[in-house]
């Protein structure tokens, strides 16, 4: 049988459907998205402590939903779509429990939060406030546009949307940020 | 022309994943954790909702055949 790392991602995936529990193909296949998912949550979530939780969280729903995976795009970009998702849904429900719990602080709650001061660490402390004032998902399309280089046919695979759903989205987003920051976004 | 002000995105750094067997424990513990959840919930809501029909379905016929002297097993040999 061929050695398991010399194996395709979809052909992992096949035999990761197959196994009962978390065993060699999918343990493979954590192991080799493990980099790319990491970064793709880091980059959304903003530091590293909910980073890792949404991390463990995507390749737990990578298993849930292992036999689901019917190969009509590559596994890499279903994959990335499942990271996507969650980290969208873990700061939608971040930023519900901050509402509830600091009403009166919303502006203030990103520089409360401990961990998500790391956010600023490594990046304009600015334009992370900035994508902080758009809807999670545009947010998400700029992040993974301008920070991880991705092309508009994976972002429309990644977000279920057309290319040119996803191009208008991107330029809204754009346009939206020189409205609300014209100093900064010049 | 300026660059455009998105492209200080792919200057923050990114840090390394957590080392691999670290990550791996606790992946493991929490898909241990999920799937424990999961089967509980299959249990409450599948295998003992079922278990609970078959057994008043043998009652049922415990009481028939006691009252009545028979007990069909097919309910279309009525008809």
């Amino acid at each position: 049988m061929e050695a398991l790392e010399q194996q395709t991602d979809e052909q992992l995936a096949a035999l990761a459907a197959r196994e009962g529990s978390d065993g060699p193909a999918f343990v493979a296949l954590v192991e080799r998205f493990r980099p790319r998912i990491w970064r793709i949550c880091f980059r959304l979530m903003g530091n590293e402590q909910d980073a890792n939780d949404a991390a463990q969280e995507v390749f737990v729903r990578l298993f849930f939903s292992r036999s689901k995976f019917e190969g009509r795009s590559k596994y890499a970009t279903w994959a990335h779509a499942i990271a996507v998702r969650t980290c969208l849904t873990l700061r939608r429900g971040r930023g519900r429990r901050g509402r509830h719990e600091q009403p009166a602080g919303e502006e203030n709650w990103v520089e409360q939060q401990p961990a998500r001061r790391n956010v600023a660490e490594g990046l304009s402390l600015d334009l992370a406030r900035m994508l902080e004032t758009l809807d999670e998902e545009d947010r998400a399309l700029l992040i993974l546009k301008y920070a991880e280089g991705y092309e508009y046919e994976e972002l429309a695979e990644i977000f279920g949307v057309s290319v040119s759903a996803c191009k208008m989205r991107v330029s809204r987003a754009r346009e939206k940020l020189k409205a609300l920051y014209p100093d900064e976004t010049h | 022309m300026a660059p455009d002000f998105l492209e200080q995105l792919a200057e923050q750094d990114v840090p390394p994943p957590p080392p691999s067997s670290e990550f791996g424990r606790q992946l493991h513990q929490r898909m241990n954790r999920d799937l424990a959840i999961v089967q509980l919930i299959e249990l409450l809501v599948v295998v003992l909702p079922a278990a609970l029909f078959e057994f008043a379905r043998a009652l049922s016929g415990l009481v028939r055949f006691s009252f009545g002297g028979k007990y069909e097993l097919n309910e279309k040999k009525r008809l």
